[in-house]
């Protein structure tokens, strides 16, 4: 649990019929500790913590309180590896920037909106194929056909407006396309999967910031 | 050039006419304040007013939501196996999450809908970058729309 450390396990009891109003059985034995203390523990003391490492159920978490090593140890997926997370740059705000750095500065400290999970990419670099994922439930899930068609970054590739993607640590690639593909592999890939296998995938081609000034 | 709130707002059909098959006989009161609350979205969108469609849009989802979840107290409760207990105390967070939970085979809502909603504080306007309501409230109008087809659809069934 986050908020003051605690020291010790404490222990509560709640009965299960609690939104009712009703202390009466069944009744769920609670062992409760901050975060701080767990950790600690699991480093100086692991056979105290042994009984929740061994058997366990993640029934609920907050991603944004829990340090990494919480996280690896509970084996907590929130996003699929290799996910790179960033943000849609419309090409109003591409052509107002002066350069990467400038829009890192305006996006850096803010929310990821999107992630990308690779899946070519070209000996060069120059240009990415992938699948987009958004945040649903601190999880990373891969979009689907019908789920893209909210965002603004595909209404403006349909239209015919320029569009970019900056991901966290500063690279910037052009949308070239979005293409439907069918591809049940990449469930093996992905947290989720889309109920047909049916996926929007992406393509991209790299900006350089030699390339900015032209723009 | 970028599609502007109205014309976005003009192919949201289900903004622009809804029919609420989703709500419940009885519910008239409900149905009364979404029905105002989506005709002064349609406004707002026809008027270019970015802050007051992502805010709007946002109630609405809430709106949405907590009669949606309501009315499926019964089949959620069927799938847990256990009795569902409906809060109507919780906020747009928690609904969304019993709805994603429960209803993502028909559609998952992303977290950026909360994180939008969030922006009628000024703290959390703030984390953003400027021009950040123009960019959300296209993606809050057409992320309603479809939510609201959705539902309507699944009443159907």
């Amino acid at each position: 649990m986050s908020g003051p450390p605690i020291e010790e396990f404490a222990r509560d009891r709640f009965s299960l019929l609690w939104k009712t109003g009703t202390e009466a059985p069944p009744f769920v034995n609670v062992r409760s500790t901050s975060i701080d203390h767990f950790l600690k523990l699991s480093t100086e003391s692991p056979n105290e913590v042994a009984a929740y490492t061994n058997r366990y159920e993640v029934l609920y978490f907050d991603k944004k309180l829990l340090p990494p090593p919480i996280v690896e140890m509970f084996h907590i997926m929130t996003e699929p590896p290799g996910l790179v997370k960033g943000w849609y740059v419309p090409a109003t705000e591409y052509s107002e920037a002066k350069t990467i750095q400038g829009l890192l500065a305006r996006h850096a400290h803010t929310k990821c909106e999107l992630g990308l999970v690779k899946t070519s990419e070209s000996a060069d670099f120059e240009y990415v194929k992938g699948v987009l994922n958004v945040e649903v439930q601190q999880k990373w899930l891969p979009l689907s056909p019908q789920g893209i068609l909210p965002y603004t970054y595909y209404s403006d590739y349909k239209i015919k407006q320029a569009g970019y993607f900056l991901f966290e640590g500063g690279s910037l690639y052009q949308i070239l396309k979005f293409e439907v593909i069918t591809a049940p592999e990449y469930a093996n890939r992905l947290l989720g999967r889309t109920s047909d296998d049916r996926y929007p995938e992406v393509y991209l081609r790299a900006v350089h910031q030699s390339s900015e000034s032209a723009a | 050039m970028t599609d502007t709130l109205k014309s976005i707002c003009e192919q949201c059909t289900n903004l622009q006419n809804p029919q609420l098959d989703f709500v419940p006989v009885g519910s008239e009161r409900q149905r009364e304040i979404i029905l105002r609350d989506l005709a002064e979205l349609v406004s707002a969108a026809g008027l270019e007013r970015e802050k007051t469609v992502v805010i709007l849009a946002g109630c609405v989802f809430e709106s949405v939501l907590y009669l949606f979840i309501q009315e499926q107290v019964g089949f959620i409760s069927a799938r847990r196996g256990v009795e569902f207990a409906f809060d109507p105390e919780q906020s747009l967070d928690n609904y969304v999450s019993i709805f994603n939970r429960y209803f993502s085979d028909l559609m998952s809502i992303p977290d950026l809908v909360v994180n939008y909603r969030d922006l009628v504080h000024i703290n959390r306007e703030l984390q953003y970058p400027p021009g950040t309501c123009r960019a959300a409230a296209p993606e809050m109008l057409r992320l309603l729309d479809a939510l609201v087809e959705t539902l309507e659809a699944y009443s159907r069934e």
